[in-house]
């Protein structure tokens, strides 16, 4: 038993920073060991609750990692070598610093399994806390299990950790395979899900919805989700091994697969799918091309082997391939539509779920595939994703228990949810799309990077965030997503020149450089055509609002040209705008290479706005081919540092989403993800007690 | 009264006819196209090379002749098929059989609601006119007309998830499948869009009933000696009727195509979120064929509102 107050401090100090650093460990497969038993306790007096609730708090607090720092994955022993600090500094009586640090040690063993939920160390904390402290006069078990949930439920979202996934370096998981990061899922249920289901057609290579189809397929890998997506899990790829120069990739793939309809999986399924997305046949539009721009051959090299030969190297090219579009197909299939399936509503896949039903623009509904090559998922007997595209709707429908989950709901859906945790979680994630706004860098005014320089000082990103706020959730960043690889903090953004909220410096050097470009007080500068989207926040909130800062801080005048969304790119192509507020500079990696060079290089298929820089491209070059995460870190600098002096656009802010989920769902580690993914759930169960 | 019947029906072929032409040859004028959806922001891929883009137009059939187009879809038709969407790979009837049944139940519902609301609150406002009742009961009619019946729709979604944590069902039930799912999903569309009708229903039916109080042959029979009572309902309410009848059906027939802002704001999956879906995916094929429908319900609600004037007031012969 408790003797005094410090001692309760210090052991849920230590329960908690454990418990922290254990989420924040990104680390291998070993099997959950039986939780910790917690240590015995020496006997306390009362202790006053409000007192407990803010020792517990602050420790909470403490060891939530700092947003700008860069964490790299903590060791045990560093875990035992901070908590063994904490505990000397506590001085407790009673409970010895060996006994504590045996209980950490186990403790740590236990959770040397992907992340752990907030359940997870709820629970242990709870351990720990009920049996320390039984029925004391002043407080009781169940009050301090109250206050540390309380406490663990109000830590803020976790930071994302500013980290390049080192699918590079990542050690060869092998044998490593999905599965829910709580130490018990239950199994069975139907899971239903509330977002915009529909897609044009089914053909993933061609940018069908795989946030949808993708539970059908599989792909090479997938990002491992009880680590909040920070590392990389096989799927169809169990090894893979590349060449020193970064130019051979090899795959083994999983032997004993089987599509939906028998078909065994066979390397040439690999091959075929892979060759569809890198060098569509004609006829076939492969959305996925670009990623694949330098591989030159895929072949078979053996009967699991499969090798990409590369004219150059790519140093995100595993981690594009874990996105749920690039899946591998039936060869067979793929012949008998003659390689165009979007008009296949169930071509056969081998991943975690089957078809059972569509009614277009209503639901999808998919059953567990009881053959699937990982026996351990999934959990749920069935998935119904119903068709809810209004966010609001999506909100309410969870909050209202007529969906379990949904990816992203509105933003008074979201508070509201805060405010409800005993039905719903909901949190804040970043995620890698933009609101931005195009200049089209070949007609004047805007060929001038010192116009463009001039904009980006003057408008104020701050205004913009702000005017969107009830529509969606946007962060202050620069060239990438804040959860991208590279990034400056959105603390540190608002410090430099053109992101800091006060604008009276930055407009009066936008100013002189108007007129070193010839147009002082934008005089010259004709009424610039600004093309906007009908989609309402677009044309009635942002494309107004950036008009207004660029008359009110410049002087120059603009005149909104409202056109169909689908029209975009066509003007784009045509280079038939000045300035396009848009939503098109979004990243499918959290390394913002592939971005930059789609929509920023001279020769980038998505280049619209048609800038083109041959210093810029080999900027991306050089990060295109460099591993070492030092270099890597300077050439981000570089690029950041080129790019707020060119401004081929402007970005207004990445975006965040805002996942619910009622509370009996489990196992996607929410509270551990470092960006917004709608990929795979199988790792999903629902807790039915 | 066969005859005339035959002739409308006659009559209705060009028109529905010049229907598909225009909304044919306008959605290829219009710009924009169904290539959108492969070449767009949500893809990822927002330009294509020509090639590209002229390679991806034929593997639509868009590469052909207009009129073969037009031909082919003709063909559709004929064979109730009502055409495929370029993308779905179920037929298009597939869709409207689903949709339809709700929309329209929700559509008979609404005018059913705008007649038990709006016929009584005429009937008192022009039977006591410049009374108290009809003084108030004028001021809640203006208050609804005013008030666009998505707004009370978004309302009642949000006081029953704030207060009851309740919202309506978001899949499609049928009457005889699920009766209770049904009409929770179906009351709410058919009150919100009743009231704001009900209320135009009132004011129409006060201003003919007062009309036709001070024409010759009211007098005529109260000079008779009848009932007052008698009078109204047997002489003026049939008279009056008729403009409320013509009005109700027109209603019912924009109803039918589905109310775009109120499915959206209860979110029902009925026919109008479907058109909003086809435009702005520019399926050109659901957005004719969704247009032929609404076309054929408008001709059919206008015959059907022509012969019921007959039965209303037997001095209307068809000729």
């Amino acid at each position: 038993m408790f003797r005094r107050p410090s001692n309760v401090k210090a052991s849920l100090f230590v329960f908690v920073i454990v418990a922290f650093a254990m989420a924040a460990i990104a680390c291998g497969s070993q099997p959950a060991a039986p939780a910790p038993a917690p240590a015995p306790a020496p006997a306390q007096p009362a202790i006053d609750p409000a007192e407990l609730s803010k020792l517990v708090q602050d420790a909470v607090k403490q060891s939530v990692p700092e947003q700008s720092a860069a964490p790299a994955p903590v060791s045990a022993a560093e875990i035992q070598a901070m908590v063994e600090a904490a505990v000397t500094a506590g001085a407790p009586e009673g409970a010895t610093a060996e006994e504590i640090s045996a209980m950490v040690e186990q403790a740590v063993a236990a959770s040397a399994q992907p992340g752990a939920s907030k359940e997870d160390i709820e629970e242990l904390v709870t351990n720990a806390v009920s049996s320390a402290a039984p029925a004391q006069s002043g407080v009781s078990a169940d009050e301090v299990q109250k206050i540390v949930s309380e406490a663990i439920r109000s830590i803020p979202t976790p930071a994302p950790l500013v980290e390049r996934i080192e699918v590079v370096a990542t050690p060869k998981a092998q044998g490593f395979l999905t599965r829910a990061p709580e130490p018990f899922p239950q199994r069975g249920g139907t899971m239903r899900t509330a977002f915009g289901v529909t897609m044009a057609h089914f053909d993933a290579h061609q940018g069908a919805g795989t946030h949808v189809l993708g539970h059908l397929y599989d792909g090479m890998f997938m990002k491992t989700i009880p680590d909040g997506l920070r590392t990389v899990t096989p799927l169809l790829a169990t090894d893979w091994d590349i060449s020193g120069d970064g130019l051979t990739y090899t795959f083994t793939i999983r032997e004993g697969v089987q599509f939906h309809d028998g078909t065994p999986l066979t390397v040439d399924d690999v091959v075929v799918s892979f060759r569809r997305m890198a060098m569509p046949p004609q006829g076939v539009v492969s959305t996925l091309r670009d990623f694949y721009d330098v591989v030159e051959t895929i072949e078979a090299v053996d009967d699991n082997k499969v090798q990409f030969t590369l004219s150059e190297p790519r140093t995100w090219l595993l981690e594009v391939m874990t996105n749920t579009n690039h899946i591998v197909y039936s060869a067979k299939t793929l012949e008998e539509n003659n390689n165009d399936l979007r008009q296949v509503e169930v071509a056969p896949g081998t991943g975690p779920f089957m078809f059972v039903s569509h009614t277009p623009a209503e639901k999808w509904v998919f059953e567990a595939n009881p053959n699937y090559w990982n026996p351990e998922v999934p959990y749920l007997d069935r998935l119904e994703m119903l068709h809810v595209p209004a966010w609001t709707d999506r909100g309410t429908a969870v909050l209202t228990h007529q969906a379990d989950f949904s990816w992203n709901v509105s933003m008074e859906t979201h508070q509201e949810g805060l405010r409800r945790s005993d039905i719903v979680q909901t949190r804040r994630i970043p995620g890698f799309g933009a609101y931005n706004v195009n200049f089209n860098n070949q007609r004047k005014p805007l060929d001038d990077p010192r116009v463009r320089k001039a904009i980006r000082l003057a408008v104020s990103k701050q205004a913009l965030i702000a005017a969107f706020g009830t529509q969606e959730p946007m962060t202050l960043t620069g060239w990438m997503s804040y959860a991208s690889e590279g990034a400056t903090t959105p603390e540190d953004l608002a410090t430099m020149p053109g992101y800091r909220e006060d604008k009276t410096q930055d407009i009066a050097t936008a100013k002189q450089l108007l007129a070193d470009a010839g147009y002082p007080n934008a005089e010259g500068i004709p009424d610039l055509d600004i093309v906007v989207a009908s989609v309402a926040p677009h044309s009635e909130i942002l494309a107004p609002a950036f008009q207004d800062q660029l008359l009110q801080s410049l002087g120059i005048d603009g005149r909104i040209r409202v056109t169909e969304r689908a029209l975009l790119g066509q003007n784009a192509l045509a280079g038939e705008y000045d300035i396009q507020v848009t939503t098109a500079f979004g990243s499918p990696t959290q390394d913002p290479t592939p971005m930059w060079m789609q929509r920023l290089t001279c020769n980038g298929s998505q280049n619209q706005v048609h800038y083109c820089n041959p210093e810029f491209d080999m900027m991306v070059e050089a990060l295109n081919k460099a591993q070492d995460p030092i270099e890597r870190a300077q050439l981000f600098e570089q690029a950041k540092t080129f790019l707020d002096e060119e401004n081929p656009l402007f970005v207004i802010g990445f975006t965040s989403h805002l996942p619910m989920w009622r509370n009996n769902v489990k196992g996607m580690s929410m509270e551990q993800r470092t960006h917004t993914c709608w990929c795979r759930l199988d790792s999903v169960w629902l807790d039915q007690e | 009264m066969q005859q005339y019947l035959y002739r409308r029906l006659m009559l209705a072929v060009p028109t529905i006819f010049g229907v598909t032409i225009v909304i044919f040859f306008f959605m290829r004028i219009l710009p924009g196209d169904p290539l959108s959806q492969v070449v767009g922001e949500d893809t990822g891929v927002y330009l294509l090379t020509e090639e590209e883009l002229a390679a991806a137009r034929a593997s639509l059939g868009l590469d052909k002749p207009l009129v073969l187009q037009y031909l082919s879809w003709m063909r559709d038709v004929a064979k109730g098929e009502l055409g495929r969407s370029f993308w779905q790979a179920k037929p298009i009837r597939d869709m409207v059989l689903r949709r339809g049944p709700i929309t329209a139940q929700i559509a008979i519902m609404a005018v059913v609601v705008s007649w038990i609301v709006g016929l009584p609150t005429g009937i008192i406002g022009a039977v006591w006119r410049n009374s108290w009742l009809d003084h108030s009961s004028r001021v809640v009619v203006t208050l609804f007309l005013a008030v666009p019946s998505f707004w009370l729709g978004l309302t009642f979604v949000l006081v029953t998830v704030l207060v009851w944590t309740w919202r309506p069902p978001l899949t499609i039930y049928y009457p005889w499948d699920d009766p209770v799912k049904n009409l929770q999903i179906t009351l709410g569309p058919a009150l919100a869009m009743g009231i704001g009708l009900g209320a135009a229903i009132a004011r129409m039916s006060r201003s003919t009933l007062l009309e036709v109080y001070r024409e010759d042959f009211v007098r005529t029979a109260r000079a008779k000696g009848m009932g007052e009572q008698y009078v109204i309902w047997r002489h003026v309410m049939r008279n009056a009727l008729l403009p409320v009848v013509t009005v109700s059906g027109l209603q019912m027939a924009s109803l039918l195509g589905g109310s775009v802002a109120v499915e959206r704001a209860f979110g029902v999956p009925g026919l109008g979120l479907s058109l909003v879906q086809a435009i702005t995916e520019r399926d050109w094929m659901i957005i004719q064929n969704l247009v032929l429908i609404y076309g054929l319900t408008f001709v059919f609600i206008n015959l059907a509102i022509d012969l019921v004037y007959g039965m209303i007031d037997p001095r209307i012969r068809y000729q």
